[in-house]
């Protein structure tokens, strides 16, 4: 059985890894029970207003890896609930790194570098191997970084959805994808 | 000029303001005052035409200035993004009122954590996002058929050439005077 990634902390991203920023469920507007249902991703999602470095998941070296992901949905549901108000992890918007770095010449210029988080004491879920930063040059303003950051991830990028029992987005459960192991492991026990 | 009509609200304002402008004249003629010697023929001038162009109502206003106003937070509320700020949502009414016909469709709206208020204006063609806060309106678009970096500009709240900006950057995004994204000539 492959082992799970492991990214060297000093080493540098890759152009072909898939960097995903976690999605939580915002709050509407409390007027806009009418709206129509356009689809489009809140700007909310990709501002950080404490600090310059936006934070990103490593999800895999060349695509999303499933290993990963399961590792990461516990510790994304842990931040879900240390906010405010308790949010809903519903997943990732993901992008390749050479989609978001140097996509035009002109401003503005994103980079990203790998900072793995230790874990906090003792608790549980609270580290993170596989946390980067993508930090833009350019862009003082973090709800002008917000709008262009939100364009690249929707337009060069793709959604990984995940439910409330960690489902992945092609329909698969941890306990479908549990029981497919293990059948697995018995198709190669009975054939040795 | 495509956009000539006058709603209510316009003829309700122009009718304050001329009523303002009048009795302030009135109030500022000095009857010992000497004759101003006429010496504007040295001067190079320059005039400009200066034609003022009025918005027509489309039928999404109503319905977005309803859910803007529903969306005001109270005072016993904390900010969030449940809620709007009175003057965000003052500034948004405002941008909405003025370049309604010029936007290419009815907006989504969200709100900020501060209380800004975002709408997203979405067609097959493009996508256009503007963020009205208290000090005034950024403006961020691109067209879906090409690749070319966005578009952004921002607009400060009190600009008297409000309109005419947000017509030269829906007009970069190829949404004509009616608020129609055409297609791209390439």
């Amino acid at each position: 059985m492959a082992k799970r990634w492991n990214p060297k902390p000093d080493a540098p991203i890759g152009v072909q890894e898939q960097v995903g920023r976690r999605i939580f469920d915002e709050p509407k507007l409390r007027g806009v029970e009418d709206q129509p249902e356009l689809g489009i991703l809140s700007v909310e999602h990709f501002r950080e207003k404490r600090d310059p470095n936006v934070s990103l998941d490593r999800l895999g070296r060349s695509g999303i890896e499933p290993k990963v992901k399961k590792h990461l949905i516990p510790r994304c549901e842990l931040q879900g609930k240390k906010f405010e108000k308790s949010k809903e992890f519903e997943g990732w918007a993901v992008i390749k790194v050479k989609d978001l770095v140097n996509k035009w010449a002109k401003v503005p210029q994103w980079e990203v570098h790998a900072s793995p988080v230790e874990k906090q004491g003792s608790e549980e879920f609270s580290d993170n191997e596989y946390h980067a930063h993508a930090n833009c040059s350019e862009e003082n303003n973090d709800l002008g970084a917000a709008l262009f950051l939100r364009h690249l991830f929707e337009r060069y990028g793709q959604i990984e959805v995940v439910d409330q029992e960690g489902d992945c987005s092609d329909g698969r459960t941890q306990k479908d994808d549990f029981f497919a192991s293990l059948r697995t492991w018995a198709r190669r026990w009975i054939g040795k | 000029m495509q956009a000539t009509s006058i709603s209510s609200w316009r003829i309700a304002d122009l009718w304050n303001g001329l009523s303002k402008f009048r009795s302030a004249a009135e109030d500022s003629v000095d009857e010992n005052a000497e004759d101003v010697p006429n010496e504007l023929g040295e001067l190079p001038l320059h005039i400009l035409e200066f034609s003022t162009e009025f918005s027509t109502p489309v039928h999404w206003l109503a319905n977005v200035e309803r859910r803007i106003q529903d969306s005001v937070l109270p005072p016993e509320e904390d900010a969030s993004c449940e809620w709007l700020t009175a003057d965000a949502a003052s500034t948004a009414r405002y941008f909405l009122r003025d370049t309604c016909d010029l936007l290419p469709s009815e907006p989504q709206i969200f709100g900020t954590l501060e209380g800004h208020l975002v709408a997203e204006f979405e067609t097959n063609l493009l996508r256009m996002t503007s963020i009205a806060t208290g000090n005034g309106t950024k403006l961020f678009g691109y067209r879906r058929d090409n690749d070319e970096m966005p578009l952004q500009v921002e607009i400060r709240r009190g600009c008297n050439q409000h309109r005419d900006e947000v017509k030269r950057f829906t007009q970069a995004l190829g949404v004509d005077s009616h608020g129609k994204a055409l297609e791209s000539e390439t």
